[in-house]
């Protein structure tokens, strides 16, 4: 098996002083800068942390790896959300995001060969996000990049397609990932009160970031793009497709490039993390999906696993290992 | 079919000067003083007057976004003329009931009080040019929605008159529909049973995506389906529904397929997330489903016709969708093609006639 989404977390910035060069160690601690702050998995609430996750985050690869490793899992993909998108010194953003990533690669891809890493990259800044992703590579072990749902305009927008030209180069899949802060509200009509509007809402933010992507034309552009919506459910993934296609078939003298329907570009180029799972009754298409437990994160009574058990033996081997192997390029 | 009724016709002035003649005592009284001083008045309006939200230039398919034969010989544009309304529209397909949805942009103005004096002089204009000749048309109380006293008072002007049958707010608003600054306008429609309409549309200064400015207009109506979800996820989470147990909103042009995968997500994140919102203690697609109504146009088809009968079933709101259909729009949807009549006579007697008229209390509307 194969777990494509689980997470190192920092919530102490001096793990990074070691990675990151004098100037920003002293940058930070003059300004006490503790690093940036994102609420996109608040501390308390109940889909932040499992019941099971006693003194967490920090989460130590031991304590992961105990936990993600049970069962038949061989091979998990990591990523670490730390918020540099919020950062708006682009000097600062980039070292911080270069010193995520080695961080990542020498204390936890370093220290279990089952693990393979996710490069967070500084979405504002597209030039730095690919020299973030060249120097990431260069270890050999990160298998995606990681965009934050949420950003300053969709990433179908010419000024991001290097990132994509980057990613795509190295052999990387490209994760659109829940939460992100880039200071705009998370919904259109304007900052809701509640997380649990915040948590909701965020499928529409997939839903938008996927639809710039194909509307503007980039997969025909780089054909072996693969794009992973990670922690997005899939409920609204039909709705969003009957919309979509019926919306280009009216309109699609204004997306002349876009030449098949919207959702045939979707089914090749994108695949989706299981959990949290929140389909109805008929679940999503199982070869859509790729197996994930979210760890640290909890999403209480879970409902993927008994959408699983429901599968044939063909389909949960498709979600448990063979759309991960095949997306990421994981050997067995 | 017969008897239908139509829950989204949009009526435009046949020039931007018309409403002049229906602007409230105070600001004709500007104009009045405008005689006196350098119309000062005249120049606000023409000048100043429709100042909103800026820099979101997204051109539509056709100009005005109309029907290519919906343009009038008054000189005025699609929706203008009521002799061609009736035309295409009421005696073409046998409408009985239509529901105009005025989008002038009253309710995103920067100055709240041009745009309450705008949504009273739309509100005037509809009675005299629209609904008073032609019995089949009712209003839409028109309220500058970001200043929930100056639409109060602006319900409360109007409302007593039948001619209306709803108060119109926009989708894409300053904060979401659940927020306080809202709860007044939601007392008011409760006061007069008037459902709360929220039509596609509106900017209230955010990006119209929750990632930013898309690059095409296809993005843009695309993602309003987005903002629609917000402000249901936001009056469901902010207790709305359950506070106004007698308030009743309606989807105007939101699109319907994308409620089940919705509500799914929705029930799912409640019980979830279910301390922070503990107010909250009725599942939430029930909630929608008994005080939200939503209508047919644009009909964003569920796969092939075969599929709309379990779709149907999905959704479950055979008593809360009303038909709908744009006139005089590009994407107007007739009575007479489309998935839609494919329907099982009973869900179609519903939606197209049944369910609207119980729900606007048609021929039965003594207030209070």
């Amino acid at each position: 098996m194969i777990d494509a989404d689980v997470h190192a977390v920092i919530t102490d910035s001096g793990v990074l002083a070691p990675y990151l060069e004098r100037q920003w160690v002293e940058y930070m601690s003059i300004s006490q800068f503790r690093g940036p702050t994102d609420n996109s998995y608040p501390p308390s609430a109940a889909t932040s942390l499992r019941p099971d996750a006693v003194g967490m985050p920090p989460v130590t690869v031991t304590q992961l790896t105990d936990a993600v490793f049970t069962g038949d899992v061989e091979a998990a993909v990591l990523s670490c959300s730390y918020a540099v998108d919020s950062v708006h010194n682009p000097n600062a953003a980039d070292a911080l995001a270069r010193a995520v990533n080695r961080w990542l690669a020498d204390e936890w891809l370093g220290v279990d060969p089952r693990l393979y890493g996710t490069v967070l990259v500084t979405p504002q800044s597209p030039a730095d996000a690919v020299r973030q992703i060249e120097e990431a590579t260069g270890n050999g072990r990160f298998v995606q990049v990681a965009l934050p749902v949420r950003s300053l305009s969709p990433y179908g927008l010419r000024g991001y397609w290097p990132i994509f030209e980057a990613a795509a180069a190295a052999g990387l899949a490209v994760a659109l990932h829940f939460g992100g802060s880039p200071g705009l509200a998370p919904t259109s009509t304007g900052w809701p009160t509640y997380y649990a509007e915040e948590y909701v809402d965020m499928a529409s933010s997939f839903q938008v970031q996927l639809a710039s992507i194909v509307l503007s034309g980039l997969f025909s552009r780089l054909p072996a793009l693969r794009l992973v919506a990670a922690e997005a459910g899939t409920s609204w993934v039909p709705g969003m497709t009957w919309r979509l296609d019926r919306l280009w078939r009216a309109l699609r003298r204004e997306v002349p490039w876009v030449t098949s329907p919207p959702s045939e570009y979707l089914r090749e180029h994108v695949r989706f993390t299981m959990q949290p799972f929140d389909a109805g009754p008929s679940g999503p298409e199982p070869d859509m999906v790729l197996y994930s437990s979210d760890y640290p994160h909890w999403h209480g009574e879970d409902l993927g696993q008994r959408w699983l058990a429901s599968l044939d033996d063909s389909g949960q081997a498709a979600v448990l290992r063979g759309n991960a192997a095949g997306w990421y390029g994981i050997p067995r | 079919m017969t008897g239908i009724v139509d829950c989204d016709v949009h009526p435009a002035p046949v020039s931007s000067q018309v409403l002049d003649d229906f602007l409230p005592f105070g600001w004709r009284d500007r104009r009045q003083l405008a005689q006196y001083l350098p119309q000062q008045w005249q120049r606000y309006r023409e000048a100043l007057g429709d100042r909103s939200y800026m820099g979101a230039e997204y051109p539509r398919p056709t100009p005005r976004a109309a029907r290519g034969d919906s343009w009038p010989g008054n000189g005025g544009p699609p929706g203008s003329d009521l002799g061609l309304l009736r035309e295409q529209l009421l005696d073409a397909w046998q409408i009985d009931y239509g529901v105009m949805n005025p989008l002038l942009g009253a309710g995103e103005q920067l100055n709240l009080e041009y745009g309450g004096a705008l949504c009273h002089a739309i509100n005037d204009w509809q009675r005299e040019v629209w609904t008073s000749p032609e019995p089949r048309l009712h209003a839409s109380v028109c309220v500058p929605f970001e200043d929930a006293g100056l639409s109060v008072a602006e319900i409360r002007r109007v409302a007593a008159d039948e001619a209306f049958c709803q108060v119109l707010v926009h989708c894409r608003t300053q904060e979401p529909l659940g927020r306080r600054k809202y709860w007044p306008i939601y007392e008011a429609a409760v006061e007069y049973r008037l459902p709360v309409a929220i039509h596609f549309g509106g900017w209230g200064g955010h990006p119209p995506t929750p990632a930013g400015f898309p690059s095409f207009y296809i993005e843009d109506t695309f993602s309003m389906a987005a903002a629609f979800a917000a402000q249901l996820t936001s009056l469901v989470f902010e207790g709305v529904l359950e506070r106004f147990p007698g308030l009743r909103f309606v989807l105007i042009e939101s699109g319907l397929t994308w409620l089940p995968g919705y509500f799914a997500r929705l029930d799912r994140s409640w019980r979830l997330l279910h301390d922070e919102v503990a107010h909250v203690s009725r599942t939430p697609s029930e909630q929608v489903r008994a005080q939200v109504a939503v209508t047919t146009q644009p009909f964003d088809e569920p796969g092939p016709p075969s599929r709309l009968a379990d779709f149907f079933a999905k959704l479950g709101m055979d008593d809360r969708v009303l038909f709908s259909t744009d006139y005089p729009h590009w994407d107007f949807e007739s009575p007479g093609h489309g998935p839609l009549r494919l329907l099982d006579p009973v869900r179609k007697q519903r939606i197209m006639r049944d369910n609207a008229m119980e729900w606007f209390r048609f021929g039965n509307r003594a207030h209070g």
